[in-house]
């Protein structure tokens, strides 16, 4: 494994990768029976920039290495646990934004973030979060005149009123 | 065009607009300040806020924010070491040595009227140039757009640093890649996999606030910045600024370090891909070289023309890199890549034909360039102390509000939940290519330009009759590919002539050891 500790070569293998998948679909791209026998059609471009994607990655990826830092100690150093936690926070915000509308999926978003760096006063996670919400709520809808979604979960509890 | 220019001025200067450019200036200044966060970032933030604007003030104030962000990147070079963005790391080089020997107010003040003078000129410039090349390019067919498109590819690639050329190929590559998901020019569903959300792609927004502003907050956290507390009370207190008046002396020692500084970053500017860096970097080792042998040895100490020289080159680079987005449609650089998304998503199409069929923003906007400058100069100066004051907030709480600006700015726009989930995943994979040291610039330009790029192709293609002989029977076309291909072979072939250099040396050196 080695080989690929290597900041180019493992940034090359991940795009060559990404090149032969992006290639292999580029056959399921459906084409118009009258435009077939074209020069151009839906799948000359991407076929053109696979080829060229995978000759320049496979290129690189067999060049001689640069003196570089070592990728493994390169990642040891960094803060894994807080960026993991921050990357599954904004998935369930987009996952529950509906659910729970902008202003109590923003809330919380706001507020566990804030914990996951480490802000330990709980009053001021609270006040600058709901501050926010708030300020953003009367910019957007009742400045910019911008539609929010309230959330299922507010139309369920207090019906179309809100 | 005095029409026009008169037009653009009456929409320039009326009161809403004039507030556009000050509320610009502001949170650029603001954005740029904070290390990371360039006026691409700063700029991308700031679109779904002026969706609903009519086109002109929407472009003018994203005018202030790009200005603002430049001159927040400096002050934060300036007084913490910190530059901002990647153009003022230049500025840091003299600017900080300044800075600590108690001449910080005079360092700013110096960088804000360097800067105001070579936003000057190159407005100037741009004003005469504009024109000019607009009218050229009247005459270009889709074929030259192709080819053109093609050279803002490679020069982008061309011009990142040493080493990177091969990295920023196959980013450019990445980015046309992704600009192919979705339904083709003819109608076709590419890479859709029977996904609604990804019929019509990815949008430009999703990806520059993922590639750039989500990346650089995700980025800080991994570094542990954002555990660290901030340095900028104690530096920034208004009593340890100095003063900010520049003696008579000073001001005839940088005029002439001024005047070439603007016309060389303007010139750099304009070529696609270059930018405020390069011109920056340009400027001051041409100032270093003129400069007579006692102050030469001040470059690097705190030297007042090592300071003027890439400040007054970065701005002018900003202004001139408006003129490719201007007049041809194609954007030089990230930043006016993602102007040239939002004027797209306004409904004006910038090219040759924007100063004829909207003059109106055409000119509002060339002249809201420079009423952004005055405002730096008049307004922000001043009012540097305090701003930076906003800069004492803490990072644990700054970073989750720029995660969650990143995704409602997207969520905005599209009102689609899916879009969020696959900015993230855009995020993190920036994050990882950041981490390998691939430029992210190069895959937005390929990823802005790729749908153009095809369109233009498969037009030049239906006139031709489906022969590809335009690239090299049609003159523009062929000198334009034929510069492509040379700004790709030039920095390969120089980089392989040195390797073989050096190993001959080495051999050379082996032999005489022995």
């Amino acid at each position: 494994m080695n080989f690929f500790d290597n900041r180019d070569r493992l940034g090359n293998l991940l795009l060559l990768t990404f090149s032969i998948v992006y290639l292999r679909y580029i056959f399921d791209i459906p084409l118009d029976s009258s435009t077939q026998d074209e020069v151009f059609t839906a799948r000359t471009l991407p076929l053109g920039l696979a080829v060229l994607a995978i000759i320049c990655s496979f290129f690189q990826l067999l060049s001689p290495p640069k003196d570089q830092p070592k990728v493994s100690a390169l990642f040891a150093n960094l803060q894994w646990k807080s960026m993991f936690l921050l990357t599954i926070l904004m998935l369930a915000y987009s996952l529950f934004f509906s659910f729970l509308g902008f202003a109590i999926a923003t809330f919380l978003f706001l507020t566990i973030g804030f914990a996951i760096l480490g802000e330990r006063r709980l009053w001021l996670g609270l006040s600058v979060a709901g501050g926010l919400v708030l300020f953003l709520w009367v910019v957007l809808t009742q400045l910019l005149d911008l539609y929010l979604d309230n959330g299922t979960l507010s139309r369920l509890l207090f019906g179309d009123a809100l | 065009m005095i029409e026009g220019i008169l037009a653009g001025l009456y929409t320039a200067f009326t009161p809403t607009n004039l507030m556009m450019v000050f509320i610009g200036c502001f949170a650029g200044t603001f954005i740029g300040m904070l290390p990371g966060l360039g006026p691409v970032s700063a700029i991308a933030l700031m679109i779904p806020i002026t969706y609903g604007f009519d086109p002109a003030s929407g472009m003018i104030l994203m005018a202030g924010v790009y200005y603002g962000a430049v001159f927040g990147g400096s002050t934060s070079a300036i007084l913490i070491n910190a530059p901002g963005v990647s153009g003022a790391v230049a500025t840091a080089f003299d600017g900080y040595p300044m800075a600590q020997r108690g001449q910080a107010g005079k360092a700013l003040a110096t960088a804000a009227y360097s800067s105001f003078a070579g936003g000057t000129v190159g407005a100037v410039l741009l004003l005469l140039a504009v024109p000019i090349l607009a009218d050229v390019s009247l005459s270009f067919q889709s074929s030259d757009y192709f080819a053109l498109m093609l050279f803002g590819c490679t020069a982008i690639a061309a011009f990142s640093g040493k080493g990177q050329v091969l990295k920023a190929i196959s980013m450019t590559l990445l980015g046309l890649m992704l600009a192919t998901l979705g339904e083709d020019p003819s109608g076709m569903q590419r890479f859709t996999f029977g996904v609604p959300d990804l019929y019509d792609g990815i949008s430009f927004l999703l990806l520059s606030m993922a590639t750039f502003a989500m990346a650089e907050a995700l980025l800080m956290v991994l570094r542990g910045d954002s555990k660290k507390s901030q340095q900028t009370s104690d530096d920034l207190s208004v009593d340890k600024l100095g003063s900010m008046k520049l003696t008579k002396e000073e001001v005839k020692d940088i005029a002439p370090v001024v005047g070439r500084s603007s016309i060389v970053g303007f010139f750099v500017g304009i070529l696609p891909g270059a930018g405020a860096t390069i011109a920056s970097f340009l400027s001051y080792g041409l100032e270093r070289n003129m400069a007579p042998r006692d102050k030469q040895r001040d470059f690097g100490k705190g030297s007042i023309r090592g300071l003027a020289a890439p400040e007054t080159s970065n701005n002018a680079a900003s202004t001139g890199s408006f003129v490719p987005l201007l007049t041809l449609g194609i954007p030089g650089s990230a930043t006016t890549a993602v102007m040239l998304g939002a004027l797209l998503s306004y409904g004006v199409q910038p090219g040759p034909r924007l100063y004829i069929d909207h003059p109106t923003v055409f000119w509002s906007v060339i002249i809201s360039m420079y009423v952004g400058n005055m405002i730096l100069l008049v307004l922000n100066l001043p009012l540097i102390p305090y701003i930076s004051k906003l800069l004492d907030i803490p990072r644990k709480i700054l970073v989750p509000i720029i995660l969650f600006l990143s995704l409602i700015g997207v969520y905005l726009v599209s009102f689609n939940t899916v879009d969020l989930t696959m900015m993230v995943i855009f995020g993190v994979v920036a994050v990882v290519f950041r981490l390998l040291d691939f430029p992210l610039a190069p895959l937005l330009l390929g990823f802005i330009l790729g749908g153009m790029m095809e369109d233009n192709l498969r037009r030049a293609l239906l006139i031709w009759d489906d022969s590809w002989a335009f690239l090299w029977q049609r003159p523009i076309t062929a000198t334009i590919v034929s510069l492509s291909l040379l700004t790709i072979a030039v920095p390969a072939v120089s980089s392989l002539l040195q390797k073989r250099r050096a190993r001959v040396t080495g051999k050379v050196i082996d032999v005489t050891s022995e």
